[in-house]
């Protein structure tokens, strides 16, 4: 599939501080908006009504965490095609790999360079794009 | 590396300072749960909040420039993971390495202010 410059990503992270300083960073790294949310629940609503190119979705969260999030946006026929990257502290090879078999398209880790986000993504964009 | 925008050092300063403040309650938090396990009235789910406290100072210090903080609280995450693990055999037992692991992650708190 050949995909334009990203331009809208959803950021879901049950933690404000970290909602904040990641969008400041991808929306410095090109054009882009950012959209925050605070629970898996949440971003199934947001995604719907903001369409996004690419969606950070954290791990931990509670009530409905971030594979199962996942889940269910797979299962949403207008917000499957979405790729999906977890943005999460539990970043070990053997839970990436798993991370990946659920579907993600891509993995990173926390702790994150806020200066070094936005080409993080933008990179992880341009594979998509290929 | 992406470059600054104007304000970008101020907006990151005050999201800095607000980690800070949250990191100050964290420690109160875990400090708490730490007095419930060194006495041995911790409830099994005293664990699971714990490795939630230390689970997120994980994934924040760092990315606010508190690199020793989140490497501190990675240590207490892991200890807590093996903990939780185990409680579902039903094994809760107190534990030396995690207390010394929160007693880590605690000094560096304390350092914040």
């Amino acid at each position: 599939m050949t995909r334009a410059a990203l331009q809208r990503v959803l950021y879901v992270d049950d933690e404000v501080d970290i909602q904040e300083v990641a969008a400041m960073a991808i929306e410095l790294s090109g054009d882009i908006k950012v959209v925050t949310c605070g629970s898996g629940k949440e971003a199934l609503l947001r995604a719907i009504e903001f369409r996004p190119d690419l969606i950070l979705l954290d791990v931990m969260m509670p009530e409905m965490d971030g594979p199962t999030t996942l889940a269910a946006l797979q299962r949403s026929p207008d917000l499957a095609m979405i790729p999906v990257v977890f943005i999460t502290a539990k970043a070990q090879p053997a839970e990436i790999q798993r991370y990946r078999q659920l579907g993600a398209a891509d993995v990173i880790a926390k702790p994150f360079d806020p200066m070094a986000l936005g080409d993080r993504v933008q990179s992880i964009w341009a594979k998509l794009r290929d | 590396m992406t470059d600054s925008a104007p304000g970008t050092d101020d907006r990151l300063a005050a999201l800095r300072a607000r980690f800070v403040a949250r990191a100050i309650e964290q420690r109160a938090g875990i400090a708490a749960l730490r007095d419930q396990l060194a006495a041995k009235t911790a409830p099994a789910e005293a664990f699971v909040e714990l490795r939630h406290l230390c689970h997120s100072l994980h994934g924040a210090a760092g990315t606010f420039g508190f690199g020793e903080i989140s490497q501190a609280a990675d240590r207490a995450e892991t200890i807590c993971d093996e903990i939780v693990a185990r409680l579902a055999d039903g094994k809760l037992e107190p534990s030396a390495e995690l207390d010394a692991a929160l007693e880590n992650l605690a000094g560096l708190l304390d350092r914040l202010g």
